[in-house]
């Protein structure tokens, strides 16, 4: 028979896992919608037909374009194609104004990290960091730290880090040197801190 | 029902929790994310987002004119590498020029005219009108002014000499790679040019020169392991410097003890007749030479530098059996040394030699190297106390330059003016000192001579990537301030592309030599491009000229030795029971210029440079004198005192206290200004120019 002082003890106890794992995640990350929605399904799947380094390429000189600028998207988007409401929007909003979509970076890495896609692009599949985003028919909402202002993405879904899905589940350094060392890749802090 | 909760309860609630909250992600996660939030405060410099460019140009932070690829943000150059295949560099860069896109932002970077009362106790700061109003009645009421240039052959070099001879009360002294300049003093020919050739060279003799450590180009040490078991290098230096660590062969000296060697190897050259008929022959004054060399038998000299005779006899035998052989010294090495290194250097036929001291050919498009040599002077040279004015061009890289040396020339009491063209506060606490604030690199438009190690001349230009601040000015501009305000006219004015694209037309009419071309990695013959456009835009890209011509035939050349040497008699045993203080002066882009704060903290706090701060001893002498690592001591001599940090070295040899003279550390214009200290002031300098060890004490300084 649990005596009152203990319930009490188990009360307290109980009241603050449930606020750690579960109210703290929730209120750490602040959402934010993208400013624009956007379907890699449509344009990687049948009717688009196109690969991520279609818009999403390096240059000649190994340069990585990261999300494509505007004058990419204009060149197939220069006016409505389709019957979308968010096409209809990137058009009126962004082509025509000539202005840059404020995308929100799921994978947007720290300052102090040099991370060439050049040097994984064809050892390493895209998925293998940004799961199935290049199949999704939606841009999910996007989490910010709101102390350390990084992308939910680098730190992963779970909150303990006990339990990561799958490889593209968190891009924290541990992540990095985890996935270098399983290739036998050298993990010297200046490969990625220059 | 009592519902009163009672202090018991709530801590038991509160243990609960702690414990809870403990084995929940919230601390952890906090700490982690608040770790985050603290590496990117507000205020920490983020690297600008933008389009990443590359632009090629050339180094002046040195003669080396290293060919460098600057990975640009916009137009802001946020790295630097070396330009692969270029022929100066051959794609290597020293620590100062990867860091060189820092020396913008440098806490002791002078935006503003700064005047300097005597002791440097303040400073005021003055616009550049009131700066040159003051100037020019400085300039027109003084009898002896000297404009002193330690990159000679660039383009403003012509300006200054010419500048000189309009001028009746200014002179110009032009300051070239010391080795060099003693091949001029004992040829007799101011006019004479001439490389070290080290790249053909089967043997090098060197002493203390930090050949791998900044004293050429920066890819002088892979160009040596490269060609390791065909070319050997014979260091001669009282420190384990990373030079002699690399070496074919160290041998270890007394400090001080240069010029000893030297002359004791000409002596077996002569005793054996290892000389050649035509080399003797050159030297106008060898029967004098010879006995003047015949106290310096191995076996005296042993007792000086410590060196065993036999060593010596092998040493000089090497470099007359392998040749081509060439013999080099440290650009800090006095007059005394540097002529007794070319003396070798002539007797075993080097000089004019591939392998050896190659002559080189005048560089079309300049001021003709005779008619400037007429209005030069060597500093040394100048009568003590005799200059009102030393006007110091210290726009690219600094003076190396000794304090002593500009003091002793100076007016007495105070009343010498120094005018110094700097992009950096540079204080000289014994004269009224004036700054004119300079460009520094990527901030202006200049040329720069090639290397000095080299067998051929070279031209480069450096670009301007950045707008220069307002209110400063780069040599060419500051020439033409000057010739103002001494009411001269000048053959060449305008601006400074203006004025160099004067000479590369002028290069380009001569149709002689190369041009290495950073776009295809090629050379290709000047007389190939069409017009002298093409040249200019190959250089302004990063490109190199490179000479084919060489200069006059050596066969030509006599040499008279005697009055350059015949005062080394008064060289003096130390005492090997003395404590001695004994300055590492360091070459080329590290030698007492200012360098990024980064390599100043990095290198210098990590003990990968030596620190202008540190004294360097034996463990054995700290020992005996109850010093440990790290702690301040106090260095006297008869010249002053000096409170600087023990260093506790291995390396170091016993009773010697090794003082270190290398970049500047970092600070702003004020703690630079109050704190400026030179361990070389505590040095004796021999009529030559050579620091020569000194007696000192130390003690333990208690704070």
């Amino acid at each position: 028979m649990l005596t009152p002082g203990t319930l009490r003890f188990l009360a307290g106890f109980v009241f603050s896992l449930v606020i750690g794992w579960f109210v703290f995640p929730y209120v750490l990350y602040e959402r934010i919608e993208q400013p624009l929605q956007f379907s890699h399904k449509v344009h990687t799947g049948e009717a688009g037909g196109m690969s991520c380094t279609d818009c999403h390429e390096v240059k000649p000189d190994g340069r990585f374009t990261g999300i494509p600028a505007l004058e990419k998207c204009a060149t197939c988007h220069s006016s409505q194609v389709g019957t979308s409401p968010h096409e209809k929007r990137l058009v009126d909003e962004y082509v025509a104004k000539n202005r840059e979509i404020p995308w929100l970076v799921y994978a947007q890495q720290p300052e102090n990290v040099y991370f060439s896609h050049a040097s994984h692009i064809g050892s390493v599949e895209c998925a293998n960091c940004h799961g199935d985003h290049g199949s999704t028919d939606s841009l999910r909402v996007y989490e910010r730290n709101r102390i350390s202002g990084y992308s939910r993405d680098i730190w992963g879904s779970s909150i303990s880090r006990l339990a990561r899905k799958a490889t593209w589940d968190g891009k924290k350094m541990d992540d990095c040197i985890g996935c270098h060392e399983s290739r036998n890749v050298t993990n010297t802090c200046l490969k990625c801190h220059k | 029902m009592n519902s009163k909760i009672t202090r018991r309860e709530v801590l038991q609630f509160v243990g609960g929790s702690a414990l809870g909250v403990l084995l929940s992600p919230l601390p952890w996660k906090v700490l982690d994310d608040t770790a985050i939030w603290t590496q990117n405060w507000p205020w920490t410099p983020k690297p600008k987002r933008g389009d990443i460019a590359y632009r090629t140009t050339t180094c002046t932070l040195c003669q080396s004119s290293c060919g460098m690829r600057a990975r640009t943000i916009g137009a802001q150059p946020v790295s630097l590498a070396g330009t692969q295949h270029h022929p100066f560099n051959q794609g290597a860069l020293c620590t100062s020029g990867l860091l060189a896109h820092h020396l913008r932002y440098h806490p002791s970077r002078v935006k503003q005219a700064l005047k300097f009362s005597v002791q440097a106790k303040s400073h005021s700061t003055l616009s550049a009108d009131d700066a040159f109003r003051e100037l020019s009645a400085v300039l027109k009421n003084s009898s002896s002014v000297v404009i002193v240039d330690e990159r000679a052959g660039r383009t403003v070099s012509a300006l200054y000499a010419e500048l000189a001879a309009s001028a009746r009360t200014v002179s110009y002294a032009p300051v070239s790679a010391r080795g060099i300049s003693s091949l001029n003093r004992l040829a007799g020919n101011a006019s004479l040019q001439a490389g070290y050739d080290v790249d053909n060279a089967k043997c090098i003799l060197s002493f203390g020169a930090p050949l791998f450590d900044g004293w050429g180009t920066p890819s002088l040490a892979a160009r040596f392991f490269d060609k390791r078991g065909t070319q050997k290098l014979i260091q001669i230096e009282p420190v384990r410097s990373r030079t002699a660590e690399m070496a074919s062969k160290w041998i270890v000296s007394r400090p001080g003890t240069d010029l000893a060697a030297a002359l004791s190897f000409a002596h077996v050259l002569l005793e054996e007749r290892l000389v050649s008929a035509s080399a003797l022959k050159s030297i106008t004054d060898i029967d004098e030479l010879a006995l003047f060399l015949g106290a310096f038998t191995p076996e005296v000299v042993s007792k000086q530098t410590g060196i065993p005779p036999a060593t010596l006899r092998e040493t000089a035998r090497a470099i007359a059996s392998q040749t081509p052989s060439v013999c080099v010294t440290s650009h800090a090495a006095g007059d005394d040394v540097q002529d007794a290194v070319m003396l070798l250097n002539i007797l075993t036929g080097a000089v004019g030699t591939q392998g050896g001291i190659t002559l080189r050919a005048e560089i079309p498009g300049m001021r003709s190297a005779a008619a400037s040599a007429k209005q030069s002077v060597q500093i040394d040279d100048l009568p003590d106390h005799s200059v009102n004015v030393f006007i110091l061009d210290e726009s690219l890289s600094g003076s190396s330059i000794p304090d002593t040396l500009l003091q002793d020339k100076l007016v007495s009491g105070g009343q010498g003016v120094i005018i110094s063209l700097s992009p950096f506060v540079t204080p000289r606490p014994f004269a009224l000192q004036y700054i004119i604030p300079s460009t520094v690199m990527f901030e202006t438009l200049g040329d720069t001579t090639g290397p000095f190690d080299a067998a051929r001349s070279g031209l480069a230009l450096s670009s301007a990537l950045l707008p220069a601040p307002d209110g400063t000015l780069d040599a060419l501009q500051f020439v033409q301030k000057c010739a103002e305000t001494l009411s001269v006219s000048l053959s060449s004015t305008g601006s400074s592309e203006e004025i160099l694209k004067k000479r590369i037309g002028a290069l380009h009419a001569s149709k002689r030599g190369q041009v290495f071309m950073t776009s295809t990695g090629e050379t290709t013959d000047v007389k190939q491009l069409a017009t002298a456009d093409d040249l200019w835009n190959a250089l302004v890209e990063g490109g190199c000229w490179i000479d084919e011509a060489v200069g006059v035939n050596a066969r030509a050349l006599s040499f008279r030795v005697m009055p350059s040497i015949k005062h080394t008699r008064q060289t003096q045993t130390t005492d090997s029971n003395t404590l001695l203080v004994y300055p590492i002066v360091e070459s080329s882009a590290y030698s007492g210029k200012t360098v990024s704060p980064l390599m100043s903290k990095v290198s210098q706090e990590s003990g990968l440079r030596l620190s202008a701060q540190d004294a360097y001893l034996n463990p054995v002498t700290a020992a005996a004198h109850q010093i440990e690592h790290g702690s301040t001591v106090a260095l006297r001599t008869k010249n002053g005192t000096m409170n600087v940090r023990a260093k506790l070295d291995a390396r170091t040899m016993p009773d010697v206290i090794f003082v270190s003279c290398t970049a500047q550390s970092c600070g702003n214009q004020s703690a630079i200004a109050s704190s400026a200290q030179d361990v070389r002031l505590l040095c004796e300098v021999s009529s030559g120019g050579s620091y020569t060890p000194t007696p000192v004490t130390i003690q333990k300084v208690y704070l």
